[in-house]
């Protein structure tokens, strides 16, 4: 008998809850710059793909219309994308001139 | 299975290029598509507060739970699931089993909110508030507006358990999903990076 998807997507979201969990807590945080980075990337990393299982399997995108499947997966990137370039620029130093 | 069933289905196939073929009632995916544009703003916003005061933001996260956290990701994706289940229950016509489920995901769904009140009364006895900082205001102002949802999330999938049309069914698990999707970006961004 094939799993039902639904369980598998369940499956996915404990993995990658736990993965981002551990991806987290090893991260050394902004004080080490490109390893900072690296580390907040893993963790979004891990929230796009939760993100995309819900959308797809949940919210069961993956029978609607391409349309909206667009739009939400790029809300999705977009919302990661913007996260992870305001936390470079001031992990990498960017700001530091602003402030002084 | 009824015929709307089938139709439903036979739909799907037939969907895949435009903007049609949501689960649910339409008003509940305009209500989900501008709550998740204020959520998309906000986290943004969060980020970008941090860029400029890292500092503070460092201290406040050093503060949360990250576990706690981690461990209401698990109840709220469980608790999707087993809504998940509901639907395609209700969809096979089994609304017993629908109604059961959906009362089950709101019992999970609540634990969630156990341990926000749990994580809660730690912050708050510590002597963080809403007005602490930068970070602890959008740490509550976030969390707190996530939680409301959480309430009324709650509170839907129990008035569709029982009021369990195919419909009401998918409208509920939708907006139930959508607090679920939230909280998955939320929680990474709050609490993990650093």
């Amino acid at each position: 008998m094939a799993i039902n998807r639904l369980t598998i997507a369940w499956g996915v979201l404990l993995a990658l809850s736990v993965t981002a969990l551990v991806v987290g807590n090893a991260a050394p945080g902004h004080a080490h710059e490109a390893l900072g980075v690296l580390g907040a990337a893993g963790v979004l990393v891990t929230a796009f793909l939760k993100g995309r299982e819900i959308l797809l399997h949940y919210l069961e995108l993956k029978h609607a219309g391409r349309g909206w499947r667009i739009i939400l997966l790029t809300y999705l990137l977009l919302v990661a994308a913007l996260v992870l370039g305001a936390y470079s620029v001031e992990n990498l130093g960017f700001l530091d001139i602003v402030r002084k | 299975m009824t015929d709307t069933t089938l139709n439903r289905m036979g739909d799907h196939h037939h969907r895949t290029e435009d903007f049609s073929g949501l689960p649910g009632n339409l008003m509940m995916w305009i209500l989900i598509l501008s709550e998740l544009a204020v959520f998309g703003v906000a986290l943004v916003g969060f980020e970008i507060a941090r860029a400029f005061d890292p500092a503070t933001f460092d201290a406040g996260q050093a503060h949360l739970d990250r576990l706690l956290g981690g461990l209401n990701t698990l109840v709220l994706v469980t608790s999707g699931y087993i809504v998940a289940l509901g639907v395609e229950a209700g969809r096979k016509g089994l609304k017993a089993r629908a109604s059961r489920l959906f009362i089950a995901a709101s019992g999970v769904g609540s634990v969630f909110l156990v341990i926000k009140m749990m994580e809660y009364s730690a912050t708050l006895s510590a002597g963080y508030t809403i007005d602490s900082d930068t970070f602890f205001g959008l740490y509550f102002m976030l969390t707190g507006f996530h939680a409301l949802h959480v309430v009324f999330g709650i509170g839907l999938l129990l008035v569709v358990s029982f009021w369990n049309s195919v419909e009401n069914l998918e409208t509920g698990a939708a907006f139930w999903h959508m607090v679920d999707l939230i909280w998955v970006l939320l929680y990474p961004i709050v609490y993990l990076i650093r």
